[in-house]
């Protein structure tokens, strides 16, 4: 709009700057002082002479067009009927519109810039929400297992290699890594339970040393057969026992 | 001789509880209010919804009315954005459908009985030109050239009404004559 009146005032300052003064006399709102100014203006100024007569011709058609318009319409909108009864009526039948009508009304009636923004921000939002249930989704579970030994997986293999063989003494050396982990719950099932009978005074701390003692004879024999089979590849391997020590060698005579 | 209430005097009594004093105000303002919907619409069964809907805002905001503007002034600004609210919802239903009804209404002036049919035949076209050149300009001229036109209002009148400056008024009406000057003459041309 300011780009059109401006667009017009330039093309009105090439031929004369009166342009709101026109208009005025055009329409007899300008004072007697200004229209006789204006008056004397026109005389020198073929430009605005030229269009006050074009304007005056444009007046005459709407006026033409106005008076044959309303001239054969003959009622008013209300046709006498009394406004508040009316007004009652159009209350009491008021049709409820959809959400959607609502939102369709909105976007149809308002104007192009707060549709951009409506859109700009529902468009942030919608990348907001997409950001933070991707973050969401990408925190590592916490998984609280009530297990001391399974931060250890070698320490678990170790002992699931060690139930195994309290269970069953003849069978081979577990090689596949999976199994003594099934066979972890076992032995810590076994030492749960004897946890509860201890509490429940059903063993004596006599009869639990021995059966840990086993379990720490069977430790080292369990060890000794994962290092045959690798598992433990740093462990000393078991003929070395059978060598002689420092002081077995200070004991004996020289030679 | 009875006296002469104000407007502004018949709004306080229907906000008292008057029944009957917002009639009074439909009934002064409703053929203005007419012309000016009419004049921007351009259809009749338009604009008399546009009034209609005017004068029923208008009784519901009543108590909103504060008393700054004067209540004509109040009423055009509500019968303005009624219409432009309408041109949008009809603009977006269906533009050249209802350019073609405007064509058939316009069509359908009654001129004066005294005219020859020739002569009515070319005064049906000169309006049908007008219509369709007032309907071209922006809504921003159109409603200015209305108020001025159809309602004969002052400049003081429509700047009030509009919230805008004098001069802006003035400004607006001298760039609506101008395209309408142009546009009248293209049209002829065409015609011609």
């Amino acid at each position: 709009m300011k780009e059109m009146w401006d667009k017009t005032m330039r093309e009105r300052k090439e031929i004369c700057a009166r342009a709101e003064d026109l208009i005025a006399y055009l329409y007899s709102e300008a004072s007697e002082t200004e229209a006789r100014d204006f008056e004397k203006h026109i005389e020198r100024c073929a430009p605005c002479r030229t269009e006050l007569a074009a304007f005056g011709d444009v007046r005459e058609a709407v006026g033409e067009w106005r008076e044959q318009a309303l001239g054969s319409i003959a009622s008013p909108a209300f046709e006498n009927k009394d406004v508040t009864a009316f007004a009652s009526a159009q209350e009491i039948y008021k049709p409820k519109r959809s959400a959607l009508a609502a939102i369709r009304e909105f976007f149809t009636l308002s104007p192009l810039w707060m549709r951009a923004a409506t859109a700009a921000i529902a468009l942030i939002f919608c990348a907001l929400a997409f950001i933070a249930i991707a973050h969401f989704k990408e925190q590592p579970k916490v998984v609280v297992i009530n297990e001391p030994n399974k931060a250890n997986p070698v320490q678990e293999n170790r002992n699931a290699t060690v139930a195994s063989k309290d269970e069953q003494p003849n069978t081979p050396a577990i090689k596949e890594p999976t199994v003594p982990q099934q066979k972890v719950f076992v032995a810590n099932n076994d030492k749960a339970q004897t946890t509860r009978q201890v509490k429940n005074g059903t063993i004596s701390h006599q009869q639990l040393a021995g059966t840990r003692k086993p379990a720490l004879r069977s430790n080292l024999n369990a060890s000794e057969e994962l290092v045959e089979n690798d598992y433990l590849p740093f462990t000393a391997p078991s003929h070395e026992e059978k060598l002689p020590s420092l002081a077995d060698l200070a004991d004996e005579p020289n030679q | 001789m009875g006296t002469v209430t104000s407007d502004e005097q018949v709004v306080e009594r229907a906000l008292s509880g008057d029944a009957e004093a917002f009639g009074e105000i439909v009934r002064r303002w409703e053929r203005r209010i007419f012309a000016l919907a009419y004049g921007m619409l351009g259809r009749e069964e338009d604009a008399r919804d546009a009034t209609q809907e005017t004068f029923l805002s208008a009784f519901r905001n009543l108590r909103g009315f504060r008393g700054e503007a004067k209540v004509s002034s109040w009423l055009h600004r509500i019968a303005v954005n009624q219409c432009i609210t309408r041109q949008r919802r009809a603009k977006v239903r269906s533009e050249t459908a209802l350019e073609d009804e405007q064509e058939a209404d316009g069509a359908s002036y009654s001129a004066p009985a005294m005219e020859s049919p020739a002569r009515a035949a070319e005064s049906r076209e000169r309006t049908a030109i007008v219509r369709r050149a007032i309907n071209a300009l922006p809504a921003e001229l159109r409603q200015v050239v209305v108020m001025k036109e159809f309602e004969e209002l002052t400049f003081q009148e429509i700047a009030d009404a509009l919230d805008l400056p004098l001069s802006t008024v003035k400004s607006r009406l001298y760039t609506a004559l101008r395209q309408l000057q142009m546009r009248l003459k293209n049209m002829a041309h065409e015609v011609a």
